[in-house]
């Protein structure tokens, strides 16, 4: 359903059908009200087994699970949906944001984790990027948004045919967003993914790296690829936000 | 409350069954002197029983019966000369008969029954004491005797004994030494273990009525140390030092929620503030806008002080989690990596010199957020055009990490007061930040057993993380 996408440049529009399993109602509703204000469907179970029954009664493009839950904890019911062979991604809420509780989490099946209080733009983000990990088949080794390309293999980048020079760092800041094309990454998730730092350095370095990326792949071009996602993070692709 | 019966203490019992050991030791050692001694004696006695009836046989020999008949009246009669003469233990007896056993002359009365006298008979008999009777006591009724009878020429017959009284006596001695010493052997023993047992106990009680006093909530109290060198002090010493890191760790507990309660009171203050203002404003959607804008960031900056408060409570309480070798020169080239763009925007010099050193034994990502906290500290104090520098050195067996810059350093008085949680030298609060970065940074280094220096670098602040090989 939901693949690469393999035309460059193409609005990635993904309407997400989501489950919420969240015990306290307040939270619960404001994530159903934005999950459908933003233009998802959005269900919700206040328990855990309740969560578990709904999760397995029908398909979802993903979970949004809370650590504590009451009848059943978050990481025991993944951990039954996965035994049962269930592969719908889960994006694990927590409000222990504890570095064990984190791998804890991943381990028992978790796709990605969040602790609270959080950004709603970061859950969607977040929620985009798992739902579109799941079931994708293996990324090609020659990506292309607009006059982009990529070649992931030998390392290459051109824009509109012209070789650009990048760093191994830019390499991989560039291949991430160009795997993420027409999603909003955020500045947490680039940390993680292209530095592997699971902290909050206290400036945004992250920017100043992405305005440095920006500079060599946008430059001599008309059209700007990299898109400030304004609050949240970054977006390449085609058009603007 | 356990209280600990003396009978029961491990050094009572274990004195006890030393003391049983050394009484038997004792006992078997009586008993060998006791064996030796008696047959000493007896062997003693037999030689002069035979001198004597030798002497006598060769006496009768040469003087006849009438002779031999002479001399042993008077040796019955002169109590015993022969044997202070000879050194023998106790009066002679003597009986000499004719071939019908019928008395010639001695200081026994009748010839013992059931000693048939041919040629020799060695025996020992128990004779009843005649009132007077040369060389016994008047109130032994019977007396035991170890006599040689012979037979001499013509059918007479002659005895020769020697009262065992002192034999007896002897025997009686060491069997009353051997009880005497048991008797000594066990109340020293006794007393012995009770005292070292009571003496452990007292040190042992030390230990327990601390403990006590210290559940009963007084976290301040410590076990009492006394010689200073013994096992106990040792495990004393382990103890308090135990109970000094608990201590701690409650201090440091008790600090972060005082810590908390005062941080975030204020960006609470003013994010309670902002959304009354928002409503005192009424209709002006663009201004409501803005306020709910702030609001957010104010959250979000609560939010991050939190975890920093968090996260460096959580280092400070030790627990070990990902524990791994980690490369300290990939962790420096990453960090430097990142924050190089970062000090190039603001026209700083940085330079990374990151060598080769062994690796030290840590978490990567705690390490990691040390290095780039002293970055982004240098980088945020120090003015345009200055420089940073990082460096990572082998020194023996030491790995040291250094950020050094040319800002306006920190003066050394307030060193220390530099590494306290919040605090922010600059009071105008004009660098953004929470006043956590070096906390975290000292947190890291005592986590890993680092050494955390702040020094002047003429000018400028030199930082640097000083890492043994392998801690431990």
């Amino acid at each position: 359903m939901h693949g690469w996408p393999t035309e460059a440049g193409l609005p990635y529009a993904l309407c997400m059908h989501l489950l919420i399993i969240e015990d306290d109602a307040e939270t619960a509703a404001y994530l159903v009200n934005g999950l459908q204000e933003s233009g998802h469907a959005a269900q919700h179970a206040g328990d855990g087994p309740t969560g578990l029954q709904a999760a397995q009664a029908a398909r979802y493009d993903a979970l949004v699970v809370d650590r504590m839950l009451p009848g059943l904890d978050g990481l025991s019911l993944v951990r039954k949906l996965r035994d049962a062979g269930n592969t719908t991604p889960v994006l694990f809420l927590t409000a222990l944001a504890d570095v064990d509780d984190r791998v804890m989490g991943l381990q028992s099946g978790g796709d990605d984790y969040l602790a609270k209080p959080f950004a709603f733009a970061e859950l969607l983000a977040r929620l985009a990027a798992i739902v579109r990990r799941h079931g994708a088949p293996e990324p090609a080794m020659q990506i292309k948004v607009a006059d982009l390309e990529m070649d992931r293999l030998k390392r290459s980048v051109k824009r509109a045919g012209q070789p650009i020079a990048l760093q191994a760092r830019e390499f991989r800041l560039l291949e991430y967003l160009m795997l993420h094309a027409g999603q909003t990454v955020t500045r947490a998730m680039l940390l993680e993914q292209v530095w592997g730092y699971h902290f909050d350095p206290q400036t945004n370095v992250i920017d100043v790296h992405l305005s440095r990326l920006r500079t060599k792949i946008d430059k001599h071009s008309v059209q700007p690829l990299i898109h400030t996602v304004r609050g949240t993070g970054y977006r390449l692709g085609e058009s603007p936000p | 409350m356990n209280q600990i019966r003396l009978v029961h203490t491990t050094a009572f019992r274990l004195a006890m069954r030393y003391t049983g050991f050394v009484c038997l030791l004792t006992i078997v050692c009586f008993a060998i002197i006791y064996w030796v001694t008696i047959s000493q004696l007896n062997t003693q006695i037999d030689a002069g029983l035979r001198a004597e009836s030798t002497a006598l046989t060769r006496l009768y020999a040469l003087k006849g019966i009438s002779g031999l008949q002479q001399t042993i009246a008077a040796l019955s009669t002169t109590k015993s000369l022969a044997a202070s003469d000879t050194g023998d233990a106790g009066p002679r007896q003597y009986l000499l008969t004719d071939a019908h056993f019928r008395t010639l002359a001695g200081s026994l009365t009748d010839w013992p029954a059931g000693i048939a006298a041919q040629d020799e008979v060695w025996t020992t008999l128990r004779l009843r004491a005649l009132p007077g009777q040369p060389g016994l006591d008047a109130e032994h009724h019977h007396f035991e005797m170890r006599a040689v009878a012979l037979a001499l020429p013509k059918g007479y017959h002659l005895l020769v004994g020697q009262s065992l009284d002192e034999l007896i006596e002897l025997r009686n001695t060491i069997l009353v030494l051997t009880a005497a010493a048991v008797v000594l052997v066990l109340i020293v023993g006794i007393l012995g273990g009770a005292l070292v047992g009571y003496g452990v106990l007292r040190r042992l009680q030390n230990v327990t009525r601390t403990a006590d006093t210290i559940m009963a909530g007084d976290l301040s109290q410590r076990i009492p140390e006394e010689h200073g060198e013994d096992e106990f002090d040792a495990l004393a010493g382990k103890l308090n030092a135990m109970l000094e890191r608990i201590e701690q760790l409650m201090q440091a507990a008790r600090e972060v929620t005082e810590n908390v309660a005062h941080d975030l009171r204020s960006p609470l203050t003013r994010l309670r503030g902002r959304a009354e203002m928002a409503l005192m404003k009424g209709g002006d959607a663009m201004r409501q806008r803005e306020a709910l804008q702030k609001s957010i960031e104010e959250t979000d900056g609560i939010v991050a002080t939190l975890n920093a408060i968090l996260s460096i409570a959580q280092i400070e309480s030790g627990k070990r989690r990902d524990w791994k070798p980690v490369d300290l020169a990939a962790v420096c080239h990453d960090a430097a990596e990142l924050y190089a763009p970062l000090a190039e925007e603001k026209s700083l010099k940085f330079s990374a010199d990151t060598g080769n050193v062994p690796a030290v034994t840590g978490n990567r990502q705690l390490l990691a957020q040390a290095v780039g906290n002293l970055l982004d500290n240098a980088i945020k104090y120090t003015p345009t055009g200055g420089r940073i520098t990082l460096s990572l050195t082998a020194n023996g067996p030491q790995s040291v990490i250094t950020v050094a810059d040319s800002g306006p350093g920190i003066p050394p008085e307030l060193r220390e007061k530099a590494l306290e949680r919040f605090t922010r030298l600059d009071t105008s609060r004009s660098t953004p930040g929470n006043g956590l970065g070096l906390s975290l940074v000292k947190a890291v280094a005592e986590h890993h057993g680092a050494l955390f220096a702040l020094e002047d670098n003429h000018p400028g602040l030199r930082v640097s993380l000083t890492f043994r090989s392998r801690p431990a």
